[in-house]
């Protein structure tokens, strides 16, 4: 059983990202991700989605105003382009108590790719 | 909203829960699961005929594999039917109740009976319609479920459960009561929302599960007959067994708009897809309640407009009618007051959030938000409903307003 999440909600800083727990149908899936290559508002967030697809991800267009990847494990990554919003939506196949060690596993990725570091 | 040829709207794991809860709260389980079996099988039925004839499957596989496609489209599981006029079983996986109650409750809550009354109506249903057997006749107990910790649900198909035929309610009765429509206030705004939403929501279908998984729910698109005979049906029992409990009963559906609007509403309000289509949350009452409206359309409520808001004071709805109103008109004739609980519950909650909710702070959607929002003492709102096409009237109206010395 996964520790109860704090009123104050969950935050994880990583090398590279922080992820902010959000609002989602089941506990721990929905992470605001905050890269610190890529401040919030930058405009730039929009490059990540074919960077994303270079390293194996599989972009889904469903409406223009929002960009999604998919990982091949099931993850999704959703970028507001006109916000520079990035939501990391983890699997429900990964159990609760290793949802936000993902999520961050998943920001760090991005923060990577925001670099141009590469794999 | 149709969906082939039923009336259909899209609700939320928390609203579906919430309302068989209700179902069964008020009646018991057996008489309240009993209840749902029926509204099931009873609705499933026209929407397997129409779609079945509308693909041109005609061999009894043929049917029953696009039985088992619908029901995942429509985000309810995988429901495989092997069954023939002497009945049969059907195993489920991933079932939308039963999954998604032991998702929510199944760490805290020991449940003791199954939870897929409406996916036991469905296989019933289908093995009617793929056999070409007379409609509500198949019965379905469903003897395992996920929620009771079993490891898959299973259900049991036998014939020999006829039930007396009530007026239908498809889309040629449906059509005779939908009214004119208008527009509101603030539509500049509202019906673009509504077009995006749309536009968002046509292409979604069941993930490998057979479930949809958005905006921080688990979404179904349902046979509103299904919500509309179990409400409906469970008011009339317990007026004739238990009349001082109608009043409970009618409180809690409308407790099931608050459950929606919180959940489903306050989701979509959140989440990036908004964000893109409309842009950030300002914290304003007025975008919340515009947004709000937006989405009752989209997710096929009916055409909700404003027809006054004054912030902190006062929000008057107005609908042409809404999906309960045509049922009730439907199936009943002329209610003797106004019932469209739904529609009540759903708009008090909408000024409750635009007025009660710091969005910019982006709040988690939780039960104890929940319950601090809806259940932490008397609610600052009233809700009224002057008038409603349930009653003959021509149009519905919900008015909402600040309670005397109540802060907004």
């Amino acid at each position: 059983m996964p520790e109860p999440i704090p009123p104050g909600g969950l935050i994880l800083e990583g090398e590279r990202a922080k992820v902010e727990l959000e609002n989602s149908c089941f506990e721990r899936l929905n992470w605001r991700c905050t890269l610190r290559a890529l401040p919030a508002g930058s405009g730039q967030a929009a490059s990540l989605v074919p960077a994303l697809v270079a390293r194996g991800y599989t972009e889904v267009k469903r409406v223009p105003s929002l960009l999604e990847a998919f990982h091949p494990d099931g993850h999704r990554v959703a970028v507001v382009p006109s916000t520079g919003r990035i939501q990391i939506r983890v699997s429900m196949k990964v159990p609760e108590q290793e949802r936000a060690k993902v999520a961050l596993e998943l920001a760090e990725e991005l923060g990577q790719v925001a670099e141009g570091a590469g794999p | 909203m149709y969906f082939g040829p039923s009336p259909a709207v899209y609700h939320c794991h928390h609203f579906n829960l919430f309302l068989d809860q209700t179902i069964d709260d008020a009646l018991g389980f057996e008489a309240g699961s009993r209840l749902r079996f029926l509204a099931g099988r009873e609705f499933a039925g026209p929407l397997l005929s129409g779609i079945a004839e509308a693909n041109g499957a005609t061999t009894p596989a043929e049917k029953l594999d696009l039985a088992s496609k619908l029901f995942a489209g429509m985000g309810h599981g995988r429901l495989q039917v092997n069954a023939d006029a002497k009945g049969g079983d059907a195993k489920g996986s991933f079932l939308h109740y039963g999954y998604s109650w032991s998702q929510k409750y199944g760490q805290i809550v020991k449940r003791k009976q199954p939870a897929d009354a409406f996916g036991a109506g469905f296989a019933a249903a289908a093995t009617e319609v793929a056999l070409g057997l007379t409609s509500e006749t198949m019965s379905a107990q469903e003897s395992g479920c996920v929620a009771m910790k079993a490891p898959g649900c299973t259900f049991t198909l036998k014939p020999g459960d006829r039930v007396a035929k009530l007026p239908p309610v498809g889309e040629a009765e449906v059509g005779k009561q939908v009214t004119p429509t208008f527009n509101g206030l603030y539509e500049e705004v509202i019906q673009p929302i509504t077009q995006g939403l749309r536009d968002f929501t046509a292409p979604v279908a069941g993930d490998e599960r057979g479930l949809v998984q958005a905006f921080g729910v688990f979404v179904t698109l349902h046979l509103a007959g299904y919500y509309n005979r179990i409400s409906y049906e469970a008011v009339q029992q317990v007026e004739k067994k238990a009349p001082q409990s109608v009043g409970v009963l009618e409180d809690l559906l409308r407790e099931s708009g608050h459950v929606c609007v919180f959940n489903t509403f306050g989701g979509i309000l959140l989440s990036p897809e908004w964000e893109g289509m409309v842009g950030p949350l300002t914290g304003e009452p007025l975008p919340i309640i515009e947004g709000c409206m937006a989405i009752a359309r989209a997710l096929g409520f009916g055409r909700w407009t404003i027809a006054e808001f004054e912030p902190g004071k006062r929000l008057v709805v107005r609908a042409p009618c809404s999906y309960e109103s045509v049922f009730y008109r439907s199936r009943y004739g002329k209610a003797p007051r106004p019932n469209e609980y739904f529609l009540q519950g759903a708009c008090l909650a909408i000024a409750q959030l635009a007025h009660r909710v710091d969005w910019k702070a982006k709040p988690m959607l939780t039960q104890d938000f929940y319950n601090a929002l809806f259940r932490g003492g008397p609610l600052p709102w009233k809700v009224e409903q002057p008038k409603s096409t349930s009653c003959g009237h021509s149009i519905s109206e919900v008015v909402v307003t600040k309670v005397e010395g109540a802060r907004a």
